[in-house]
């Protein structure tokens, strides 16, 4: 091949549903470019997932993903989409944040690679030990999430308890935590579901985490023009739409297995505490606007957009 | 140059640097830079030196060692060590062989705190083996329970060895620790069974032992106090979920300076003692805990982990067949070189071969370190009887050789039974 | 001599954060199961004082030499060779301090430029590893004056660990 692409995957579950999108984004380029680009998929773990960004960024691997809360104050625009009730789905969500960064963000953050999507996972669930239906039910709990969970899990009323995905089971088996805000399948991969029987939902999701997928620049930069063309046509928000899909796929998936299973009870919220819900969450969004104002960005016309 | 060939290249300056006595921390890092230096230049060579340094030193999960390591440094200076020795040789008193079986029990506290058996081998061995002498043990059985012996503390909760490799894999501490309590008491029961069957066939390598009265055996019991709820402490927080492994280590280094304070044994002086000494051991591990990194860097950058495991696999043998010949390696190698250094520098390769093979990633970590453990004990190599040959030069090698073969074959038949059985180690999870 | 001023200074660091990082976890796991509050941003307090703890701890091993290795070959060598493979040994450990050094410099001015923060407390982590980088340096100066000293005999060998 000319040109090896290498994607870096600090999730290398060959199972997990950005894993599989991935493989299946480098069948198509390698299908598309007649074998010209050589994709690959890491799978195993270069560096620490904080640093994935940076790998990118220095070149050591052409491509890869990683989650924006990692690297905390670095991408706080983009992260607007982690706050409550915005994502219905994670195809939706991804797309809409994607075309977002275009329009609002682009010459602002992820400027010193080639980004191809900004992607979500499917809406965040509260998954916990004891039945919860309201913020009432939370008061004292100790919820394990990360990055703008924390204010959001204050807000509801619980103890916030921050640490890595992977120590979540730890957490919650040694009574470190007593719930999670977690997406549907991350219940199934980090082996959770015996551990929580309950789960609330509330339309569009209590958060989300957003994720980049990004390309060295120079890399980009060194391919000719029609290769280019190859890379633009698989970027952009149908692209972070199409690895949504797959998140929503698998999120349906393990959802379907658990309301099956007797053993589980999932809740939705009443209107009055939705209601309740969207007025803790004002103070969240409230900060997220400041500092987006403070960088000029119109952060009013950017939520509004949201719900177009 | 190819990747396979780089590889090549680094494997060969790996070991060309460990046997000209190049601390092996240092070989791994600089050989696997000069892998990555050559294959993909300095900018990703400078931005992965850059990212394991932080990553060694900005770790949370890695507190644990410097915490359990400093709360057994406050349990030996606080003579919470010597009150064992001591208590045992009193309640096992007037029995064949008492104080071979003290000495084993001490042996393994003492390792527990340093996470070595050489280190316990070369630092008891000069306590115990006068001692022995003294009372007429032969020299084999003498030596023997002073080599073995270390083993016992490195297996068994809090171990170093173990919090290691649950970093390095990623495997959960708390399963690894819970996991080793089973193996660990059985090498307790095998070893005291041992020296119940040596002193028999032989009658002349122990003496007599002063018998103790009922009192006395009775007072040694609040001397094993101390020691004992240190541990049940542990264990049982973290068996019944009270505490996460650094939690665990955290309240052990409170719960053991109260305990000394409690004795009036734990002087300001032994205070600062144990934290310096603290600050070696852990700086003896930051090292080759950063060559460990670097070097599985190397690997999954030129994928050769999972080359070679897809390659061992692709042979379709049975996955027994591999697991077995993996562990006659370890034995071999076992033989040359500390637990800690072994499982770090074989880990990057073995540990995706295994769990290829489908293997439980947390009773393959007890399986190793047992397997390690008794390398060093492995005749005619096992290093912990050359740190013991050191000590008494008097001694001939064979004769070390001969009291340690007992303890060996009672390792090789736990061994054999845990990997049988792997229920043995994994039914408390 | 300022690389012994440096060496001690590190090592009386290192040791009282050492004892400060068991008293947060100890803190810490109390303020959750009596007072159901956890430490704020202590996950990020513990990494950062266990950068201080490792880096400061790989000081004082290289000081007292205690790091792991195979030894039958030394151990067979004549008093010569003996010299040569022990200044061998202290030039890689110079080496690996070096590249650890200019690894956390490097990642310094990285994350200057990118401004992370931590999660929770949002303390500038660049900060933080320009500190680590400082300690770092105490380590490539212990090292390096063990290659050059031309007698090591001046410097303690090998304490035993459990005197
Ligand atoms: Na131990
Ligand atoms: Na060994």
């Amino acid at each position: 091949a000319e040109f090896n692409l290498r994607i870096a995957n600090w999730n290398p579950n060959p199972h997990h549903a950005v894993s599989v999108a991935l493989n299946e984004w480098a069948d198509k380029i390698n299908k598309e470019s007649n074998g010209r680009i050589k994709v690959t998929v890491d799978k195993a773990i270069i560096g620490k997932p904080a640093g994935q960004y940076d790998l990118i960024k220095q070149g050591v691997v052409q491509a890869g993903w990683g989650a924006l809360p990692w690297t905390p104050g670095r991408f706080e625009l983009s992260q607007v989409v982690e706050l409550p009730f915005l994502v219905p789905s994670a195809e939706e969500g991804s797309r809409k944040i994607t075309e977002i960064w275009q329009k609002h963000f682009a010459d602002k953050e992820f400027t010193d690679t080639k980004l191809l999507a900004i992607h979500v996972h499917s809406p965040g669930v509260l998954h916990t030990k004891e039945k919860v239906t309201s913020p009432a039910d939370l008061n004292g709990m100790k919820i394990r999430t990360i990055g703008s969970g924390v204010k959001w899990a204050e807000a509801l009323g619980a103890t916030a308890v921050v640490m890595p995905a992977s120590k979540a089971h730890e957490a919650l088996a040694r009574g470190v935590a007593d719930g999670i805000l977690f997406p549907w399948d991350a219940i199934k991969s980090y082996r959770l579901e015996k551990l929580l029987p309950y789960h609330l939902e509330v339309p569009n999701g209590f958060y989300t985490i957003a994720f980049f997928f990004a390309m060295n620049q120079k890399f980009y930069d060194s391919l000719p023009a029609d290769l280019q063309a190859l890379i633009d046509a698989n970027s952009g928000p149908e692209t972070a739409a199409f690895l949504g899909r797959a998140w929503d796929a698998a999120a349906a998936k393990t959802r379907s297995d658990i309301a099956a299973d007797p053993d589980h009870e999932i809740n939705t919220v009443t209107s009055e505490v939705l209601s309740d819900l969207q007025q803790r969450s004002k103070t969240i969004t409230a900060e997220w606007k400041a500092k987006a104002e403070a960088q000029g960005i119109d952060a009013d016309a950017v939520l509004a957009e949201f719900s177009e | 140059m190819t990747e396979i060939e780089v590889t090549i290249l680094v494997v060969s300056m790996l070991l060309g640097m460990m046997l000209l006595s190049i601390p092996i921390g240092a070989s791994m890092a600089i050989s696997a830079f000069t892998g990555i230096l050559i294959l993909y230049g300095f900018d990703t060579a400078s931005f992965i030196i850059g990212e394991v340094a932080m990553e060694i030193s900005f770790n949370y999960e890695l507190c644990i060692v410097p915490l359990f390591i400093l709360m057994g440094n406050l349990a030996t200076r606080s003579g919470m060590s010597a009150d064992l020795y001591e208590g045992c040789s009193r309640l096992f008193g007037g029995l064949k062989g008492s104080l071979a079986m003290s000495t084993i029990a001490a042996c393994g506290c003492f390792a527990a705190v340093s996470g070595s058996s050489l280190a316990t081998a070369t630092a008891l061995g000069q306590v115990a083996l006068p001692e022995m002498k003294k009372y007429g043990y032969s020299d084999a059985l003498a030596t023997g329970a002073v080599a073995a012996g270390g083993t016992i503390g490195v297996l068994i909760p809090p171990s170093i060895i173990l919090v290691i490799y649950g970093v390095l894999t990623e495997t959960s501490i708390t399963d690894l620790f819970v996991a080793a309590v089973i193996p660990g008491i059985m090498q307790l029961i095998i070893y005291t069974l041992t020296i119940v069957i040596v002193v028999r066939m032989w009658p002349k390598s122990a003496g007599a032992g002063t018998p103790t009265t009922l009192k006395q055996k009775l007072s040694a019991l609040p001397k094993l106090a101390s020691m004992v709820s240190l541990f049940v402490l542990i264990i049982g927080g973290l068996y019944l979920g009270i505490f996460t492994p650094t939690e665990a280590a955290g309240f052990g280094v409170i719960f053991a300076l109260i305990i000394g304070l409690i004795r009036r044994s734990l002087s300001w002086r032994h205070i600062v003692e144990s934290l310096k000494s603290t600050t070696r051991t852990t700086g003896m591990i930051a090292l080759i805990v950063f060559g460990a990194f670097m070097l599985i860097n190397f690997f999954v950058l030129t994928r050769a982990n999972i080359t070679i495991a897809d390659y061992i696999v692709s042979f379709d043998a049975p996955p027994m067949l591999i697991l077995l010949s993996i562990l006659l390696i370890y034995l071999i190698l076992g033989c040359f070189l500390d637990s800690i250094g072994m499982v770090l520098l074989t880990i990057p390769v073995v540990f995706p071969i295994v769990q290829n093979l489908g293997y439980d990633p947390v009773w393959f970590g007890i399986i190793l370190v047992i397997v390690v453990e008794t390398g060093m004990i492995t005749p005619p190599l096992g290093i912990n009887v050359f740190a013991i040959k050191s000590i008494v030069p008097t001694v001939k090698l064979s004769t070390i050789f001969k009291g340690v073969t007992p303890f060996w074959a009672a390792d090789i038949t736990r061994l054999a039974l845990l990997i049988i059985f792997p229920g043995i180690t994994l039914f408390l999870l | 001599m300022i690389g012994e001023y440096a060496r001690r200074t590190t090592a009386v660091f290192t040791v009282v954060v050492l004892a400060a990082l068991s008293v947060l976890i100890f803190i810490d796991v109390i303020g959750r199961y009596i007072f159901s509050s956890p430490l704020p941003g202590s996950i990020e307090l513990v990494e950062g004082f266990m950068a201080v703890v490792m880096l400061g701890s790989l000081t004082q091993a290289t000081y007292s030499r205690e790091h792991i290795r195979l030894e039958f070959i030394m151990i067979k060598a004549s008093h010569g060779w003996r010299t040569v493979l022990e200044k061998l040994s202290q030039f890689a450990v110079l080496l690996v301090t070096a590249g650890i050094g200019w690894g956390l410099f490097e990642r310094t001015l990285s994350l200057r430029d990118s401004g992370d923060l931590t999660p929770v407390l949002h303390l500038p982590i660049y900060l933080m590893a320009g500190f680590a980088f400082l300690i770092a340096v105490a380590a490539i100066m212990v090292a390096a004056r063990l290659l050059f000293s031309p007698d090591s005999s001046d410097l303690p060998s090998g304490e035993p660990n459990h005197d």
